[in-house]
């Protein structure tokens, strides 16, 4: 009943050549379970997300399998993948503004995708009425009849997760929830986000994020991103605890209450050795020559020759 | 502008109210008769009532050209949005309305009016045919925008169809785009309908504007008397005023969006 990623690889054409945006990423997200993803910019993050959804421009190489119940999500060519859209996987993206179509009423929106599959309009509209509610959207009657110019954004962001969960998905998929939230709103995010699991407890979250403290707050597992690659995944505790990774432990020393140091840029998409080495405070030769695989350790998995 | 476009569009409407009680034009008056009481526009070559012939043009004139415009837009929305929103058929459905944007449309026209029986059916058709790739070529790039609009991916990620994201999602929100085509092909079907009436390409018996007009041209006193003056003046004006009705608002509509051409308070 889990999503099972593995061994996906995502290659974008680039005017020199295929561009590897994601390298060997391998990744379960069981029942019940979050999993934050984690990383720059640019590292993959969204990627991930998009492939599965399959909202990747056309064009691009994609290998790998993402299991679910036995199905390979990615052989599935757009008609085959609808059904399970929506239904099995969902998706809250980034930017609820955006999401929101600005003529039609919240409540013709968040019952559309059910009406549409032949859920019968009172029921829909009960599930959907339900939902706002849960979600603190009160009085449902009045926020269903409304625009989404009337609503706050913090109220939109909710609508999404309500038009999300509508369908009683088994994954949700969270891009940047807390992206351009002020420090107030994220414990709402957060609360959002343990209410939805609350609603259905046998829901799987994926949340991508650059957002340390919303992490700290939700995630039940941590995989950090580096130019395309997975190069730690541990629990959260161990995570903030003990990272493992160079580039895990850049990340924390970065947070503001942990002196705000920041890492040096430096081109990301080394070919030789380690990609992380030339920003690497604890470089070594041999990562220089040689590119570490994803190092088993007792709770976790990192891709570092310090814990070869 | 609005105003002066309701103030248009008073006569044609006035006039298609008449065509639609009074009953049809017969050869009753004295031929040629000036205007005067009981004719207020006088009769013409064959003593029919040219006020009641006006306002029987009226209704063919007008039906053709809404007819022709609706199922011109109808065809530019099909083709410019399935252009717009599946990349695959952007290619094959741009050449076809860049195609028919070349055809020269006028010879042509004449060449079907003249092949086709001159009904006022296959007149909406063959109008339609010829209207709406502008339409077409102003929707496509609308709709290819608005595919990856948040909404219509969150749509698509919920489990909607193509179909269901154009219809629903994409071409409610170009509603405006639509309004203003759909006056561009009014316009354009009544004109050229008039046209081909004024080249004799229509159905004798069918009167309209432009018929109104081609009979008075084959008239040879037509411009060296005063006769023009009850014949041909009324369906002109009748026109000009029409499309006055149908461009004052785009006009006006594009003085308040354009900001180069907004004065400044």
């Amino acid at each position: 009943m889990s999503l099972r990623v593995e061994a996906l690889r995502v290659a974008f054409p680039g005017p020199d050549g295929w561009v590897e945006v994601l390298e060997d990423f391998s990744l379960t997200l069981s029942p019940g379970e979050t999993v934050a993803l984690v990383g720059e910019s640019g590292a993959g993050k969204s990627v991930f997300i998009e492939t599965v959804l399959g909202l990747l421009p056309a064009g691009c190489r994609v290998s790998g399998r993402a299991w679910f119940e036995g199905q390979d999500l990615l052989s599935l060519n757009p008609a085959q993948l609808r059904p399970w859209l929506g239904r099995v996987l969902a998706w809250v993206p980034q930017s609820a503004a955006q999401a929101l179509h600005p003529m039609l009423p919240l409540g013709f929106q968040l019952r559309e995708a059910l009406e549409a599959r032949g859920v019968p309009r009172a029921e829909a509209r009960r599930r959907v009425f339900e939902l706002l509610e849960a979600l603190d959207l009160r009085p449902a009657e009045r926020v269903a009849g409304q625009f989404p110019h009337q609503l706050s954004g913090g109220m939109r962001q909710r609508a999404m997760l309500v038009a999300a969960l509508a369908q009683r998905p088994r994954v949700l998929l969270v891009d940047e929830p807390t992206k351009g939230v002020d420090t107030e709103r994220k414990a709402q995010v957060v609360a959002l986000l343990r209410q939805a699991q609350a609603l259905q407890p046998e829901l799987a979250v994926l949340v991508v994020t650059h957002d340390l403290e919303l992490v700290q707050a939700i995630a039940d597992r941590v995989v950090v991103l580096y130019a395309g690659q997975i190069v730690e995944a541990s629990s959260t505790s161990d995570f903030f605890q003990a990272p493992l990774h160079p580039f895990a432990q850049a990340l924390l020393a970065a947070l503001p209450q942990r002196g705000l140091q920041a890492l040096p840029w430096a081109e990301s998409r080394l070919v030789q050795g380690c990609r992380f080495h030339s920003r690497c405070p604890k470089v070594m030769e041999r990562c220089r020559a040689q590119a570490p695989p994803l190092i088993s350790r007792p709770s976790s998995e990192v891709r570092c020759w310090l814990h070869d | 502008m609005s105003k002066a476009a309701v103030l248009c569009a008073l006569v044609p409407l006035l006039l298609l109210g008449l065509g639609l009680v009074l009953p049809k034009a017969e050869a009753v008056h004295p031929p040629f008769s000036p205007p005067g009481a009981g004719l207020l526009l006088g009769a013409d070559d064959i003593g029919q009532d040219v006020l009641r012939v006006l306002a029987h043009g009226t209704v063919t004139t007008l039906g053709v050209g809404f007819a022709a415009g609706v199922l011109a837009t109808l065809i530019g929305v099909l083709v410019g949005g399935s252009a717009g929103y599946w990349p695959r058929l952007e290619a094959p459905l741009t050449r076809l309305t860049d195609l028919v944007l070349a055809f020269p449309r006028l010879p042509l026209l004449i060449l079907l009016a003249l092949y086709l029986k001159p009904n006022p059916l296959n007149a909406v058709v063959i109008l339609a045919l010829f209207g709406w790739p502008s339409t077409a070529r102003t929707l496509r790039p609308a709709v290819a925008g608005l595919r990856e609009a948040g909404y219509a991916q969150v749509a698509r990620t919920l489990g909607a169809s193509g179909l269901y994201v154009l219809f629903r999602h994409v071409l409610p929100q170009i509603t405006p785009l639509l309004m203003v085509n759909l006056l561009l092909e009014i316009r354009f079907a009544l004109v050229a309908q008039t046209g081909l009436a004024f080249l004799g390409l229509t159905d004798p018996s069918q009167p309209s504007w432009g018929l109104m007009l081609f009979q008075a041209f084959q008239q040879n006193q037509t411009f060296t008397t005063s006769y023009w003056l009850w014949t041909v003046l009324p369906p002109a004006v009748a026109l000009t005023l029409t499309v006055l009705a149908l461009s004052l608002p785009l006009l006006g509509d594009e003085r308040r969006l354009d900001p180069r051409l907004r004065r400044e308070p």
